[in-house]
């Protein structure tokens, strides 16, 4: 067990700026703060137990039918998760429901099963999923914070507003040419520093 | 050959248990799901019609009726007050951009909307998600049907409403739905 295999995620892998996984979601959703961290949470949770499920069953999958096999334990996941949530806990479904069918095509789960769960010990894979999980959960604030505070002017978090800028707002940057800016400069932003500390 | 049916096995295995698990989880929160569901029905016919103090499901041949005119109606309901009948709240889904999106609006007896709210839906988080929030439904209360609503995606002026900003797509299939429910309720309860 080690404990870089959760601190890889953060920033140095990060899934979103280094892997490039998910951008999909991450494009569509993170038109605010607040949608950006919903996102982020119900996936690190996804993450986390499917990496988890996959390590524990990998002895028992050949090599040649992983990839289905990887989906149809992943998809039912997912789907039992949904249904229990909306049953036995109702107010976390209304905040991250919506986002849970964006999860069953999200990259990032398959990726990581396959590059890493499919391969390591239980315990690994679980720092594995946490840190992918946190790493994208953080991207996807930064994307949604910037996104929203341009576009509307300000940031509203769960019906409170936190602040509001003298500024008048870019409607563009919630729209989807808003995702593609930041984005890239953020991208950039992230790889320069990572050369500069080279 | 043989691997193939080997592969073909596991595969099946895996399958069924999977099959298993979401056939137990279903069964064991089918119940609680179809019970709140009907509690968020009511609360939304309740907020749809405020004047009502009672909600009674129209005769079933009604409803056929209705639902011969659009198979997306859901449910009627007469809205009541001291007994007598004072509008309807008809549920209905209505294509949206990401699937159905479950509408309940409310007409009182001149055909005028009440109120409007939006049940389960899988619009976009962030965009067309956003037609679930005030700003957006609360626009089509007090509209008549004399003409249709219409979407305008800048301003909104005399029976218009503004569209959910980059969700044209599910401004205009909330919009449509609450003009088609219009009219088949105009004709079926009033003729």
């Amino acid at each position: 067990m080690k404990l870089s295999n959760f601190t890889k995620g953060l920033v140095k892998e990060n899934p979103v700026f280094y892997q490039l996984l998910g951008l999909c979601p991450t494009l569509a959703v993170t038109t605010s703060l607040e949608n950006g961290l919903g996102m982020g949470i119900a996936t690190t949770a996804v993450l986390f137990a499917s990496n988890i499920l996959i390590s524990l069953v990998r002895k028992l999958v050949p090599d040649k039918i992983r990839i289905p096999i990887f989906i149809v334990v992943i998809a039912t996941f997912v789907s039992v998760v949904e249904m229990l949530l909306e049953g036995f806990v109702p107010p976390l479904y209304r905040a991250l429901g919506i986002f849970i069918p964006l999860i069953v095509v999200n990259c990032i789960i398959l990726a990581r099963a396959e590059a890493f769960a499919y391969e390591n010990g239980v315990l690994d894979s679980m720092l594995d999923g946490l840190g992918m999980g946190l790493g994208f959960t953080m991207s996807l604030t930064v994307l949604g914070f910037i996104r929203e505070l341009l576009g509307t002017g300000g940031i509203v978090f769960f019906g409170n507003t936190l602040f509001q800028l003298p500024i008048p707002a870019t409607i563009s940057m919630i729209l989807p040419p808003g995702a593609f800016l930041v984005m890239g400069m953020l991208m950039a932003l992230v790889n320069y520093m990572k050369k500069k500390e080279a | 050959m043989k691997d193939i049916m080997k592969m073909g096995l596991i595969l099946m295995v895996f399958c069924l248990l999977s099959a298993l698990a979401l056939s137990m989880t279903y069964g064991s929160t089918i119940d609680v799901i179809t019970q709140s569901r009907a509690a968020a029905d009511i609360a939304n016919r309740k907020e749809v019609m405020g004047e009502a103090d009672d909600f009674a499901p129209i005769d079933e041949g009604l409803l056929e009726q209705f639902q011969r005119e659009d198979p997306n109606i859901k449910d009627v309901h007469q809205a009541l007050k001291g007994g007598n009948v004072i509008g309807h709240v008809v549920k209905v889904s209505s294509q949206g951009f990401g699937g159905p999106i479950e509408i309940v609006v409310g007409f009182d007896t001149d055909f005028q909307v009440t109120g409007l709210r939006l049940g389960t839906h899988t619009e976009t988080p962030g965009l067309g998600a956003n037609a679930a929030k005030p700003e957006f439904y609360e626009q089509f209360e007090g509209m008549t049907l004399t003409r249709d609503i219409a979407v305008d995606k800048v301003q909104a002026g005399d029976n218009q409403v503004q569209a959910v900003t980059a969700a044209t797509v599910t401004s205009a299939a909330v919009t449509n739905g609450v003009n088609r429910i219009g009219k088949i309720l105009e004709r079926l309860v009033n003729p």
